[in-house]
C-alpha cells in the first residue's frame, strides 16, 4: 500500500475522472477526498489539510491557476504538494503553473501509471 | 544608340518656398511612376534651419514632409546663389550615373506681386545652363483659360424676357391710364414724363433680370414711344428733331441705367452663387460616414455633388485589375467620346486638371480633376460643363477645392474601413481560437476518462472488487459514447454550415423515432426517469436522422441540467395547426434573460457545461435543422418548474402504424 497514510484531495469537475481516481488511489491505500469546484475544493482543503492536491485547471467557478497560490501559500505545518491535471498543454501554461508553485504537471488524457509515478516522485521528496 | 537603363533616368523637381507645390509633386511623381524613372527634389532653402525666413516656413515644411513621405530624396540648396548650386547638383547627379530627363518647375498662371519682380527661377536657370535640358513647367493653380469676358451675360431665359416686356407693357398701360384720368399731366405731345416712366421700367428689368433684359426693355420702350407717342402716331417716323433727340437720349440713358442696374443683378447673383458653393463645400463633410463602405461613400458623394453643382458629376477610380485604367462605379450608362476618354486618361496619367477650360482640350464638355488625397492620388472626378460661360475663375477654384475635399473624404473613409476590417478580422481570429480550444477541451476530457479508467482496469483490475471493475468499464463506455455524441455534433454543425447537408423529406413515425432515441441514450438516461407522455400515432414530414439527432440533443441537455432522479417528459400534440414534439424537464428552468440566446452557438448557460457533451452546439444544431425543415424550435419555462423545449413541424398526418406502448 504505497500511499497509506496519505490524504489526497482531487479537485476536478468531471465526475468520471474523479471516479477512476478514487478507485485507483484508494486501492493504493490513500484517503481520497473529492471536490467538483474551486470553492468546494478550497473549503475541503482547509478542512482536511491533505498531503497532495490533484488540481484540474478548467473548473467551473474559478480557474485552477487562480486557487493554486492559495493552496500553496496556506499557512500550516504541512506544505501540500500540488499536481496539475489539465487538457491544456501549452508551454506558457506549464511555466505559469510552475511559477505559481505547482510541483508537477500532467496533461490529460493520461494513464494512471504515469500519475502514480508523478505522485511517487512528488511525495517522495517530502521529508 | 545605346539602350538607356531605365533606372538611371532622373526627373528633378524644384520646390520653391513661396509656391504651393502639392500638385507639382503629385504630377511629377505620377509621371515618374508611369515611366519608371527616378525622382529627386531640389528644395530652395531649408525650413528647418534658423536662417530660413519666417514667411512660408510652415507651408514649405509641409510640402517637404509630403515629399519625404512620397519617398523622394531632397537635395537642399541655399536661397542665395541657388542657380549655381542647382547646376552643381545636376553635375553631381550626372556623375553618379543619372541621365537627367527633365527639370520640373511649378508656375502660377496668376503670380503674386512679389513673384512678378525679377525673372522667374526657371528662366534664369535655363539661360545659365550650357547643356540643353528639358525644362518642364507645370501650372500650380487651376485657372480657367477660356473664361468668358462677358461674364454677366448670364443665363437668359424666356421667363425673364417675358417679364421685362411685361414691365414695358405696364409702363404703357400706366401712361394710357393717366391719359384717361388725368389728361393735364400728360399732354399727348409731351414725351418727357413718358420717357421717365419707361426709364423706370428699364431700370427694373435690368436690375431684376440682367443686362440683356434691360437693354431689351430699353429698345422696346423706344419703339413703343416712337410708335404711340411721337408724331406721326402709328408709325416709327421721326420728323421733329426735338423728338428724335429725346428718343435718342432716352435710349442712351436707358442703356446706361441698364448697365448699372445689371451690375447690381450680377453682384446679387454672384453672391448667391458663392454662398451656395461655400455651403456645398461644407455639406460634403456632412455626409454620414459611420459604417459606410468606401463604395457607399463615393456613391453618396456622387449624388450629393451632382445635386450641388447642378450638373453631372462622375467619380473615376482605378480598376482593381488594371490600375492604369479608370472605371466608374455607378454610371454604367456614361458614354464618353474618344477624345474625352483620352482627356480623362491624361488627367490620371499626369495628375493634372484636364478638359474644359484647361490647356488640355479646352473645348471638351467635361472637366477632369485628379483626386489628390494626403499621400496618393485616388482617382479622378469628372464634372460635366454645360456651357463654357459657367467656367469662371471662381468656379474653377471651386471644382479644384471640391476635388481635394472629396479625395480627403474618400481616403478617410477608406482608412476607417480598413481599420474596422482589421479589427473585425482580429476579433474573428480571437473567436476562432477560443472555439478551437473549447472544442479541444471537450474532446479530450471524455477521452481522459476513457484512458484513465481503462488504464486503472488494466493495471489493477483483477485485484479490485467486482463492483469497482464494472464501474471502471462502465465509465469508459459512457465517456466513449459521450465523445461520439460530441464528434457527431461537431461534424453536423460543420456540414450544416458549409451547406453540405440535404435534409430529406419523409414520413416519420413520431413514437417510433422517440423509442429509438430513448434506446440509444439508455445509459445516459439511466440517471433520470424518462416518461413518454403521449401515445397517439402521428407521422411528421421530416428528415428522420437529423430530427432524431435534435431530439437526442434535447434529451442530453435535460439530463445535463437537472438533478439525477428527476423526471424528463417527452410528448407530442397538435397545436395551432402545427405538430409539436416537446421535451420537458423538472429542473430549475432557464434564466429569463438567456432564453432567447440559448440557441446561439457555443452559448453556455452554466459553467458546468464543461463537463458534458455538446460543446454548446446541440441547441444551435437543433435550431438550424428545424428551421431548414420549415419548422422551428422554441423554449420556455414550464409554469410548474423546469424548462420545456418544443419542436414544431409544419406537415403531419395521423399515424398509420399501430400504437406502441409508451416506454
Amino acid at each position: 500500500m504505497p500511499l497509506k497514510n496519505n490524504t489526497i484531495l482531487a479537485i476536478d469537475d468531471t465526475a468520471s475522472i474523479r471516479t477512476f481516481l478514487k478507485i485507483s488511489l484508494e486501492a493504493y491505500g490513500a484517503k481520497f477526498i473529492e471536490a467538483a469546484s474551486a470553492s468546494e475544493g478550497l473549503e475541503l482543503f482547509k478542512e482536511s489539510l491533505p498531503d497532495l492536491v490533484v488540481l484540474d485547471l478548467g473548473l467551473p467557478d474559478r480557474d485552477g491557476l487562480d486557487i493554486l497560490p492559495e493552496i500553496k501559500q496556506y499557512n500550516g505545518e504541512k506544505k501540500p504538494r500540488v499536481i496539475i491535471l489539465s487538457v491544456r498543454k501549452e508551454q506558457q501554461t506549464k511555466q505559469r503553473a510552475k511559477e505559481l508553485g505547482a510541483d508537477a504537471y500532467l496533461t490529460k488524457p493520461f494513464m494512471v501509471e504515469d500519475l502514480m509515478e508523478l505522485i511517487h516522485d512528488t511525495l517522495g521528496e517530502s521529508s | 544608340m545605346n539602350a538607356l537603363d531605365q533606372q538611371t533616368r532622373l526627373y528633378l523637381v524644384v520646390l520653391e518656398p513661396e509656391k504651393d507645390s502639392t500638385r507639382l509633386l503629385h504630377h511629377v511623381k505620377q509621371k515618374a511612376k508611369m515611366r519608371n524613372t527616378s525622382l529627386q527634389a531640389i528644395a530652395i532653402g531649408d525650413p528647418s534651419l534658423s536662417t530660413f525666413g519666417l514667411r512660408n516656413k510652415e507651408k514649405f515644411q509641409r510640402i517637404l514632409n509630403l515629399t519625404k513621405q512620397m519617398g523622394v530624396t531632397i537635395n537642399f540648396v541655399r536661397g542665395t546663389g541657388a542657380i549655381k548650386q542647382i547646376r552643381r547638383i545636376i553635375a553631381q547627379k550626372e556623375e553618379e550615373g543619372y541621365v537627367i530627363d527633365s527639370i520640373n518647375f511649378g508656375v502660377e498662371r496668376q503670380p503674386s506681386f512679389f513673384q512678378r519682380l525679377g525673372a522667374p527661377l526657371f528662366k534664369r536657370l535655363a539661360s545659365s545652363l550650357d547643356k540643353a535640358y528639358s525644362i518642364q513647367l507645370i501650372y500650380l493653380d487651376s485657372y480657367a483659360i477660356n473664361s468668358q469676358p462677358f461674364q454677366y451675360l448670364l443665363k437668359i431665359n424666356l421667363k425673364d424676357i417675358f417679364y421685362s416686356l411685361l414691365a414695358v407693357l405696364f409702363a404703357t398701360l400706366g401712361i394710357e391710364l393717366l391719359h384717361l384720368f388725368w389728361p393735364e399731366s400728360m399732354p399727348i405731345t409731351q414725351a418727357k414724363n413718358k420717357a421717365i416712366i419707361y426709364m423706370i421700367a428699364c431700370a427694373y428689368s435690368a436690375s431684376r433680370y440682367g443686362l440683356v433684359c434691360g437693354i431689351l426693355a430699353a429698345v422696346t420702350s423706344f419703339l413703343v414711344m416712337g410708335v404711340l407717342y411721337i408724331q406721326p402716331y402709328g408709325g416709327l417716323v421721326l420728323n421733329d428733331v426735338n423728338d428724335a433727340l429725346s428718343l435718342g437720349l432716352f435710349l442712351t440713358a436707358a442703356a446706361i441705367i441698364a448697365l448699372f442696374g445689371s451690375r447690381d443683378h450680377q453682384v446679387k447673383h454672384m453672391l448667391r452663387r458663392r454662398m451656395k458653393r461655400l455651403e456645398s463645400l461644407l455639406q460634403m463633410h456632412h455626409i454620414t460616414i459611420k459604417n459606410q463602405t468606401p463604395k457607399e461613400a463615393i456613391k453618396a458623394l456622387d449624388e450629393n455633388l451632382s445635386h450641388i453643382l447642378e450638373t453631372e458629376v462622375v467619380f473615376f477610380l482605378p480598376s482593381p485589375t488594371n490600375p492604369r485604367k479608370l472605371s466608374t462605379l455607378f454610371n454604367d450608362e456614361l458614354k464618353l467620346s474618344k477624345q474625352d476618354e483620352a482627356t480623362l486618361q491624361t488627367c490620371w496619367d499626369e495628375c493634372k486638371t484636364t478638359g474644359a477650360g484647361t490647356v488640355h482640350h479646352s473645348d471638351a464638355n467635361w472637366r477632369f480633376e485628379p483626386l489628390i488625397a494626403a499621400e496618393h492620388v485616388i482617382g479622378v472626378i469628372g464634372v460635366f460643363i454645360k456651357s463654357p460661360s459657367v467656367l469662371t475663375n471662381s468656379y474653377s477654384k471651386l471644382l479644384s477645392s471640391i476635388a481635394d475635399q472629396a479625395a480627403l473624404i474618400i481616403e478617410r473613409i477608406e482608412l476607417g474601413y480598413i481599420a474596422e476590417e482589421s479589427r473585425v478580422q482580429a476579433e474573428r481570429e480571437k473567436l476562432r481560437s477560443m472555439l478551437l480550444s473549447s472544442v479541444s477541451h471537450d474532446l479530450k476530457t471524455p477521452l481522459a476518462s476513457v484512458i484513465g479508467s481503462l488504464s486503472v482496469f488494466r493495471s489493477m483490475g483483477t485485484k479490485l472488487p467486482e463492483q469497482q471493475q464494472i464501474t471502471l468499464i462502465d465509465t469508459a463506455l459512457q465517456e466513449a459514447q459521450r465523445l461520439d455524441s460530441f464528434i457527431t455534433n461537431i461534424l453536423d454543425m460543420t456540414r450544416l454550415e458549409s451547406g453540405q447537408v440535404e435534409l430529406k423529406e419523409e414520413w416519420v413515425d413520431v413514437a417510433r423515432m422517440t423509442q429509438d432515441v430513448a434506446k440509444r441514450l439508455k445509459n445516459r438516461l439511466a440517471s433520470h426517469k424518462l416518461m413518454v407522455v403521449s401515445n397517439e400515432s402521428f407521422d411528421i414530414l421530416a428528415d428522420d436522422i437529423m430530427t432524431a439527432q435534435v431530439l437526442q440533443n434535447l434529451l442530453d441537455n435535460a439530463v445535463k441540467y437537472t438533478k439525477a432522479g428527476t423526471q424528463i417528459d417527452v410528448g407530442w400534440h397538435v397545436q395551432d395547426g402545427k405538430f409539436e414534439l416537446f421535451v420537458r424537464d423538472h429542473g430549475e428552468g432557464i434564466r429569463e434573460d438567456k432564453l432567447d440566446k440559448i440557441f446561439d452557438k457555443y452559448e453556455r448557460i452554466h459553467k458546468q457545461d464543461n463537463q458534458v457533451a455538446g460543446t454548446g452546439l446541440g441547441l444551435s444544431i437543433a435550431k438550424t435543422v428545424m428551421l431548414a425543415q420549415g419548422g422551428d424550435i422554441t423554449v420556455h419555462n414550464h409554469p410548474q418548474g423546469g424548462a420545456i423545449f418544443t419542436m414544431k413541424f409544419n406537415q403531419w398526418r395521423a399515424g398509420t402504424s399501430s400504437k406502441e406502448e409508451a416506454a
